[in-house]
């Protein structure tokens, strides 16, 4: 048995390296036969091949690289490999959602630094809003400490302070509708407005329909109504009001702090006393904030509720909609088109590559054929050579015997001589044309091999990734158009469609009305007292 | 049962199967070939066809088929080594009757990867124009500066040491369970 042994190894050994010979193939079948100690030999012997192979293909041999990764996981054999990219592709991740999250606060920057009222783009700022209460505007929405330029304002409701930059401050009343024209210069259509000016601003004049009124360093109330009829009434200081329709003789009129004036569309004037309560001041200002400040709570309230409810209702609705069994069953049919799909176009890529080798090879085939074919062209050539040889060189000796006998030689005989000459190089050249022609042949036969072998890689290839680039990149077009379907056939139910519509308005709402407050505590001075989380 | 696609479980025995093709056929780019081919036929079996009880059994017998009729077919072609039919049954018996769990395979493979790193660097290099370049004996004599004859019998060494390393190793793993 031990002799047995050691002729198996040796018989196994020889075989997988330089082959064995029938006899010692059929002498190893023997051994092999019934044997199951041989057999498993045979067998780990026949795993270390195909090992060698599989390694030898993954470059690991000839790689002192790999050889360390590989050697890495050695301690767990069978374990999952580990995926080395994630930890980077976190990392990645991570910094284009920082990147992200600061290019969308660069566009919110941007929005809010660009002018908040369609009216004042591109003109000067010769001031700032410094308190808005409740105010609701006709147009544009400037928000507090905002730019005031010149153009026009126009209050449907609310209180809306303008502090110019040269000190002037005008408290206005909605409704109103106000106009900017210089930083010294204002107009006041109608509304009501609340008006001190500090030395350095003497001068700032507001003019309405009838008069100019120019404050000579003082604080004032105006109030202009709808058909123009305007009154001033003077706290502080002194003004001066300049009628429009004014003759040279019309004297110049001074109001002093406690009177006022009175003057009609018609340009009928009467003299009125100063009514000091008529006109916002800092009490009015804070219980009318405060009194708003509630309202807002009372709205935020509210629509903070219904947020939540509607927040509620589109979850159901849409836990409904992708429940529904409809679009389950679309689903299932996407992924199988999917997966059908990477798995045809797989096959085809493979296909084609099989096919491509099969031509390889049967062109491979062809030409050895041809060679083979030749072959027996070639001996017959070769023959034809060592024939016309032989005759040459019979006849050469022909002549020369004659010669040594001192024999005449025979016009024949020359005559032969030149012939077999002639045949013997034609016979030569044809011969040797045969040769190139081999040779082209072995170096054709040599390309084709290297062909073959292109071509079968390009199998082993396909067939070792499963899921090679082209595919997966397809196939990852394919999954984000199904999604895009899928978003799309949710949003197209109505139901949901109108509470993310009614979402979106309610949440508009709620900033707008989060916004407000904040603007109205700030304008009333008011931050103690409220919640600031609201 | 695996839901993956057939073609991948079959790929999961790729070095199952190659190392019978290589038993065979003597030759990487036959056994490539037949490998090939018959990953073809697994690819191409319809989802209607029977469900198919024992994978590996069902695909080992496709392979068996791709490699006789690739032998039958090669034998008038230069580079077959030609194999005694009574040696390809033993062999072809060998692979079928097989039921060693992939897990050795593995073990084995990566036993191996250990012996060949402690293996000298000319052994190294010899065993990488063998099985990586696919080099003749005398090709690789050439490149070494030595006959085609020691060469082949180095080889021969080598093989031996590397088999009887990869034994012992797995001797340890199945003596720690």
């Amino acid at each position: 048995m031990n002799v047995d042994k050691r002729e198996l190894e040796k018989l196994i050994l020889a075989y997988f390296d330089e082959g064995l010979n029938a006899s010692d193939q059929r002498r190893l079948a023997t051994l092999l036969r019934d044997d199951l100690d041989a057999q498993t030999m045979f067998h780990s012997h026949m795993r270390l091949e195909g090992s060698m192979v599989s390694l030898a293909q993954a470059g690991f041999i000839s790689d002192p690289e790999l050889e360390a990764t590989v050697s890495a996981d050695s301690s767990a054999p069978v374990a999952e490999p580990r995926p080395p990219e994630t930890r980077s592709v976190t990392l990645w991740i991570h910094r284009i959602v920082i990147g992200t999250a600061a290019l969308v606060a660069g566009f919110y920057l941007a929005q809010i630094m660009a002018p908040s009222s369609q009216l004042d783009i591109a003109t000067p700022k010769v001031g700032h809003f410094s308190r808005i209460i409740a105010a609701e505007w006709v147009s544009g929405a400037p928000t507090l400490g905002s730019d005031v330029t010149l153009g026009t304002y126009e209050l449907k409701s609310g209180i809306v302070e303008f502090e110019f930059d040269n000190g002037a401050t005008v408290i206005l009343e909605g409704p109103a509708h106000f106009e900017v024209n210089t930083a010294e210069r204002t107009f006041l259509h109608h509304g009501r407005v609340r008006t001190h000016v500090p030395p350095q601003a003497y001068g700032f004049t507001m003019d309405t329909q009838t008069m100019h009124v120019v404050d000579l360093g003082t604080e004032f109330g105006m109030e202009v109504n709808p058909d123009g009829a305007a009154e001033v009434h003077v706290f502080d200081g002194e003004v001066e009001i300049l009628q429009r329709q004014m003759t040279d003789d019309t004297p110049r009129l001074f109001l002093a702090a406690g009177e006022g004036l009175r003057l009609e569309h018609s340009g009928l004037q009467s003299d009125i006393d100063a009514d000091l309560d008529a006109f916002v001041d800092q009490f009015t200002l804070e219980s009318r904030a405060a009194t708003y400040l509630d309202d807002l709570a009372d709205q935020l309230a509210k629509v903070q509720q219904e947020q939540k409810d509607l927040t509620k209702r589109l979850g159901q609705a849409e836990s409904k909609t992708k429940q529904s069994p409809e679009l389950q069953k679309l689903r299932k049919a996407a992924n199988l088109a999917k997966q059908k799909w990477s798995e045809v176009q797989q096959k085809q890529i493979v296909h084609e590559a099989i096919s491509n080798r099969e031509k390889a090879k049967a062109r491979l085939e062809r030409l050895f054929a041809e060679r083979t074919a030749d072959n027996g062209e070639g001996k017959r050539l070769r023959q034809q050579l060592d024939d016309a040889n032989a005759t040459w060189v019979q006849i050469k000796k022909q002549v020369a015997d004659a010669r040594r006998n001192g024999n005449r030689i025979s016009k024949s005989i020359h005559k032969d001589l030149r012939a077999s000459q002639k045949n013997r190089n034609t016979a030569r050249r044809e011969y040797q044309r045969f040769c190139d022609k081999l040779r082209n042949e072995d170096a054709a036969i040599k390309e084709a091999q290297k062909q073959l072998s292109v071509a079968r890689k390009r199998v082993t290839q396909l067939l070792a990734k499963p899921e090679f680039a082209t595919t997966r990149n397809k196939a990852e077009k394919r999954r984000k158009a199904y999604l895009a379907k899928q978003r799309e056939l949710l949003s197209r139910n109505e139901t949901i469609a109108k509470l993310r519509r009614e979402l979106n308005q309610v949440q508009r709402r709620s900033s707008k009305l989060r916004q407000k407050i904040q603007q109205t505590q700030q304008a009333a001075e008011l931050l103690v007292g409220y919640p600031s989380d609201i | 049962m695996s839901d993956a696609p057939l073609i991948k479980q079959f790929l999961q025995y790729q070095a199952d199967f190659m190392s019978y093709l290589m038993a065979i056929t003597r030759n990487f780019d036959a056994a490539e070939e037949i490998f090939q081919n018959a990953a073809i036929v697994v690819m191409e079996r319809s989802e209607a066809d029977e469900p198919i009880r024992d994978f590996r059994a069902w695909s080992k017998e496709i392979v068996r088929r791709q490699a006789l009729r690739h032998l039958r077919q090669e034998t008038k072609v230069e580079w077959a080594q030609s194999l005694e039919p009574a040696l390809m049954e033993q062999i072809t018996r060998v692979f079928l009757e097989d039921t060693a769990s992939e897990t050795v395979a593995k073990q084995e493979s990566i036993a191996l990867r250990h012996c060949i790193r402690q293996a000298s660097d000319e052994n190294r290099r010899m065993l990488s124009l063998r099985y990586e370049q696919q080099a003749s004996f005398a090709e690789i004599g050439k490149l070494l500066g030595r006959t085609d004859a020691a060469v082949q019998k180095s080889l021969s060494r080598l093989r031996k040491k590397l088999h009887e390393c990869v034994r012992a190793k797995m001797r340890l793993v199945e003596m720690s369970g």
